[in-house]
């Protein structure tokens, strides 16, 4: 059902499943924490609550007490309202702890609480029960006269005080003990608080992780919902290179089983096509070879039908030869002898020239390898001169950059002596000063003495510098001298390198003549070989026509006695008849032409047939490494 | 004790009074002033001032190639102040009187009237300048 889908909106509907839990975590736990702070909110408040009416009660109680007891010490009369007051109000707020505790019931089960609740309850009512006994055996004691009731009725009554007291004392503990307890529940109220946090929490990570876990195990899912078509898709390709006939399963509706149902129409269109056009070339290969097949045999019926003729046509001309020349023959005969040896002489010949031309071949061949080696070599040599005259061209480079530096030198030290002969102005100056500071000096006479020395230290400043001058006017004439000679030796490498030039490219010229010259040469050596391999050729040819003139001669001689006799009557028959052999030899040649014509056209075709066929092969081969 | 400037001129050595002597100054050109006396060679500018220049060599008819380093001595006699050209400075000297004597004329080869005395000295002997002879022909030819 998955498969089916549309890839984007299965990435859709697998990221919103994903988003959705991730809410529905965040909900739950934002729920949870709610209800959980209510509680212990509410919790909170009732315990403070709780606590703060304990400590008032117990104050009340306190204060009843303190109250009775000063009734019971004074016996006044206005006091028994206001105790009356106080009991109701101590009833009051023990009815509010108990409402109190009825709400915390509903959170938090706490027997302890009640316990004491219930134990203050009953000290209470003792105590409410043993001050009203006070308050009646005080009543009684004011209404009564006699000394001895009224010392019995006092001990009677604080007796009652001290059980007043007790009972006091105790709810005030019991009291003390729901404020505590109150104190706890707040304390534990507040433990839950953390715990609540802490689950909230660890839910919201297990939450996380199990998005997280769904996320990956859709992504692999998608990604194998993709990527397995894919797979198939390039794994077919693979595959159909040989063959034409497979297609591509579709198991999907979605692009990629669109995708493969379009491909499989058009395997099936290009199978279709290249099956025509191979059924088509084939036919007409067979077609055409067939008819070469004809031709040829037309051919060479027609060729050995003339060939015949021609025979005939020889033995007939050989016969009226023959018969002319019988008689002279027959006188001749002995010669025939003579022409025998003479024959075996030009076999002779034809033999040692067989040898002399095997010769040349092989000298030949030497030739054109010796000339090969010598282009190989000029080649390597036309680099060599090319690279050299590169770094003839960067040494010249170099030489320039040296020469301007020389110069740079001579500018330096124009601009060293100007400054020079300026230092010499400036020292020339100081010694007329020091002249003149010496002629103020004498003419002071003793007064100018000290003046004197001021002038003697001047020229001797003066002199210095020129001594200064002078020798470094000696250090930048050594420096030009040097500059001077550094720039001829660049001059001269300059010359150097300018003649090695020319020499080089004069060697260049040369090398590219002779390997110009070297290929005529070659070119001169093939035209030779094919003459001589024509030369061969004439000589098998002269060869065979000597055979047949031997064989001839032979024949002729066994012939002679019996043709000779029948020559005469034969001979004008045969005249007409050769005629007409003629006549037919004619037609036969003109027929030979034309199926000559024919075969050629019939050839171009085959050719061109073969040409598409192999094509077709290529395409085969092409398409297999597709 | 008298003391004197010494100079060169042509390898010979001359003596001045540095009480004549104002100032001695380099040759920085004498500037040619056309319609003078011959006597005068051209005037120098010194601070402002034109000085009229004489050239001694000439005066002492010493024919030596140029001088190739010129000191022009600045003087003030009789009022007036004039520049002459020698040669390089020598040095200052202090003479006594007893040491100066009167120019013999018969060792002399230069002419005698501006030769004022001879002074014989530990470091050499010199010929004391007349200046005021040189002067006195200068106006004379001025009156001319």
């Amino acid at each position: 059902m998955l498969s089916h889908l549309n890839i984007q909106l299965k990435i859709l509907l697998g990221f919103t499943s994903i988003l959705l839990l991730l809410l529905l975590s965040t909900v739950i736990s934002n729920e949870f924490v709610a209800d959980v702070n209510e509680d212990i909110r509410f919790l909170n408040e009732v315990s403070n609550q709780l606590v703060s009416e304990a400590g008032e009660t117990a104050a009340l109680l306190l204060k009843a007490s303190s109250e009775l007891e000063k009734y019971n010490r004074e016996n006044n009369k206005d006091v028994v309202v206001q105790i009356g007051e106080r009991r109701d109000e101590l009833i009051k707020k023990l009815t509010e702890i108990l409402v109190k505790i009825d709400q915390t019931k509903k959170h938090v089960k706490n027997d302890k609480l009640n316990e004491q609740l219930a134990e203050a309850q009953k000290n209470l009512e003792r105590y409410e029960g043993f001050s009203s006994q006070i308050m009646f055996k005080h009543r009684v004691l004011l209404e009564t006269r006699f000394l001895s009731q009224i010392q019995k009725l006092t001990a009677e009554k604080d007796e009652l005080m001290a059980q007043v007291r007790m009972h006091e004392e105790a709810t005030s503990k019991n009291l003390q003990q729901i404020a505590v307890i109150a104190h706890e529940i707040n304390r534990s109220a507040i433990k839950k608080a953390m715990d609540t946090t802490a689950t909230v929490s660890r839910t919201m990570i297990i939450g996380t992780i199990v998005s997280i876990v769904l996320g990956i195990i859709l992504a692999i899912f998608i990604g194998r919902d993709l990527s397995g078509p894919i797979n198939e898709f390039s794994r077919f390709m693979d595959k159909i290179g040989l063959d034409m006939s497979q297609r591509l399963r579709v198991q999907q509706k979605n692009e990629i089983g669109k995708l493969a149902t379009q491909f499989n129409e058009f395997l099936s269109n290009l199978e279709n096509n290249l099956k025509q056009v191979f059924v088509s070339s084939e036919s007409t290969l067979k077609y055409s070879n067939a008819m070469t097949g004809n031709v040829e045999n037309f051919v060479s019926q027609t060729q050995a039908q003339l060939n015949e003729l021609k025979q005939v046509e020889g033995m007939l001309d050989h016969l009226a030869n023959d018969t002319q020349g019988v008689v002279a023959s027959l006188r001749d005969a002995e010669k025939l002898e003579e022409v025998n040896g003479s024959q075996s002489k030009v076999r002779q010949t034809i033999q040692n020239m067989d040898a002399i031309l095997l010769e040349t071949y092989k000298t030949i061949r030497e030739t054109r390898s010796s000339l090969t080696s010598v282009s190989v070599v000029a080649q390597d040599t036309l680099r060599e001169t090319e690279a050299w005259d590169r770094s003839v061209a960067d040494s010249e480079k170099i030489i320039a950059d040296m020469i301007g530096l020389t110069q740079k030198v001579e500018a330096n030290a124009q601009q060293m002596e100007e400054t020079i002969r300026t230092m010499k102005d400036i020292s020339d100056l100081v010694h007329v000063l020091a002249l003149n500071a010496s002629l103020e000096g004498a003419k002071a006479g003793e007064y100018g003495k000290g003046f004197l020395n001021v002038a003697d230290q001047l020229q001797t400043v003066s002199k210095r510098v020129d001594s200064l001058s002078a020798e470094i006017n000696n250090l930048i004439h050594d420096d030009r001298q040097r500059a001077d000679q550094v720039r001829s030796f660049g001059q001269r490498l300059a010359e150097g390198f300018k003649t090695s030039k020319t020499q080089s490219r004069t060697a260049h010229e040369h090398i590219v003549k002779l390997s110009e010259s070297s290929k005529n040469y070659t070119n001169q050596l093939d035209r030779l070989s094919e003459t001589s391999s024509a030369m061969t050729n004439l000589i098998a040819s002269v060869e065979e026509w000597t055979d047949a003139h031997e064989q001839h001669i032979t024949n002729l001689k066994n012939q002679l006695a019996q043709i000779s006799q029948r020559a005469f009557g034969e001979n004008a028959k045969m005249e007409r008849t050769a005629d007409s052999l003629r006549t037919a030899i004619k037609i036969s040649k003109d027929t030979l032409v034309s199926a000559a014509g024919n075969k050629d056209s019939i050839t171009q075709l085959s050719l061109s047939t073969k040409q598409l066929s192999k094509l077709l092969e290529n395409f085969k081969v092409g398409k297999s490494r597709y | 004790m008298k003391q004197f400037v010494k100079f060169t001129i042509d390898g010979e050595i001359f003596g001045a009074d540095v009480f004549a002597v104002s100032e001695i100054c380099r040759d920085t050109g004498i500037t040619k002033v056309p319609n003078t006396s011959p006597v005068v060679e051209g005037v120098i500018q010194i601070r402002g001032k034109v000085i009229p220049t004489v050239d001694l060599r000439k005066q002492l008819g010493l024919s030596s190639p140029e001088i190739s380093k010129r000191r022009i001595l600045i003087t003030k006699i009789q009022n007036r102040i004039l520049g002459f050209v020698v040669g390089e400075i020598d040095g200052f000297v202090a003479v006594s009187s007893d040491a100066i004597k009167p120019a013999p004329s018969e060792a002399l080869k230069l002419d005698r009237k501006w030769i004022e005395a001879r002074v014989d000295h530990p470091q050499g002997t010199f010929w004391v300048i007349n200046f005021e002879a040189i002067l006195a022909l200068l106006e004379e030819h001025h009156r001319v």
